[in-house]
């Protein structure tokens, strides 16, 4: 049990010395993908904590009499039905923020890796025609 | 390590990433154009609109979504480009070290995952933000509209000491890059520790 224990270890991650890296290793390091899920994820959670921290300042700041909380920030209601400068109002942009953060990251890291596969396909089909 | 063959997959990831956000850019501009007219019909584009300021010919009309498609594309493509080579001079040669390599991988392994370095992506994020509100707010300031810009001035609630003028485009651009830092901290973060565990 504990040499596959050790083995297991020993087979985990490891990391790429840029000295004596050869050709392929840099090209492959450089053309490495990016996880959509995880990236997706990463910017939804950010931009939901933006647009609820953004939401929740000016509550907390509040407004001088007469003025309303957060006149102009409510206006992207428009964009996001049920939105508006409260509590409540928060967390519902904090859902806006996870989904359309969430979008933009899954999208940022599908094309980045399609324009990756099809630079590396011209460059298989021009290595192909070269030989 | 080839220089050569580094300073090629370097630009055409240049390339890749400008790309990307114009593409996203342009097409997230188009569609917010055509939802607000659809919305609004004649009373669309109140805020909108006010990109005019910065995207000559643009406004939320059927000709104005396909100006603002260009317009968006063109700066987050330059944004993108910009991103990446800041994001690559932070790590020198360790750029080819962010990746979830194992041991057990076939050699040369045919596809890795990318690892985001959180300090590289932060300078990087933060400079390009703070660069665009030190630009904008200028350029305000240069149209001779800066006392106008109600709705630039706005951003005061969230950057102490910001205001529509040159000094304040300083202070704006600094908490701006400490804001965009955390941010793409927090990204990195999340990003790694997910990716790491698929």
């Amino acid at each position: 049990m504990s040499v596959a224990y050790e083995t297991n270890v020993e087979e985990k991650e490891q990391e790429i010395e840029p000295r004596t890296a050869s050709d392929s290793m840099v090209a492959v390091a450089l053309f490495a993908k990016l996880d959509p899920i995880a990236l997706a994820v990463g910017v939804g959670v950010a931009s939901a904590i933006v647009v609820m921290a953004a939401t929740l300042a000016l509550l907390i700041e509040g407004a001088p009499p007469g003025e309303i909380v957060g006149y102009n920030l409510a206006t992207i209601a428009s964009y996001l039905p049920g939105f508006n400068v409260s509590v409540l109002g928060s967390l519902g942009g904090a859902f806006y923020g996870f989904l359309f953060g969430g979008l933009a990251g899954l999208f940022i890291a599908g094309l980045w890796n399609f324009t990756h596969i099809v630079v590396a396909g011209i460059t298989m089909l021009r290595s192909d025609w070269l030989d | 390590m080839n220089k050569a063959v580094f300073n090629r997959g370097v630009a055409l990831n240049t390339w890749a990433l400008a790309i990307t956000l114009a593409v996203g850019a342009g097409l997230a501009l188009f569609f917010a154009t055509v939802f607000s007219m659809i919305m609004h019909g004649s009373f669309a584009g109140g805020y909108l609109n006010l990109l005019a300021v910065f995207f000559p010919g643009y406004s939320v009309s059927p000709v104005g979504a396909f100006i603002g498609f260009f317009w968006a594309a063109l700066f987050a493509g330059l944004s993108g480009a910009f991103v990446y080579q800041v994001y690559v001079r932070s790590l020198g040669e360790d750029t080819i070290k962010q990746v979830f390599y194992r041991r057990d991988a076939i050699d040369p392994p045919t596809r890795l995952t990318m690892k985001l370095s959180s300090r590289a992506l932060g300078i990087a994020f933060g400079a390009l933000m703070a660069i665009q509100l030190f630009l904008s707010t200028n350029w305000l300031v240069i149209r001779g509209t800066a006392d106008e810009s109600r709705h630039a001035a706005l951003l005061a609630h969230y950057l102490p000491g910001y205001t529509v003028s040159v000094s304040g485009s300083f202070i704006g651009a600094f908490w701006l890059f400490i804001y965009s830092l955390v941010f793409a901290t927090v990204v990195a973060r999340i990003y790694n520790w997910l990716a790491g565990r698929r």
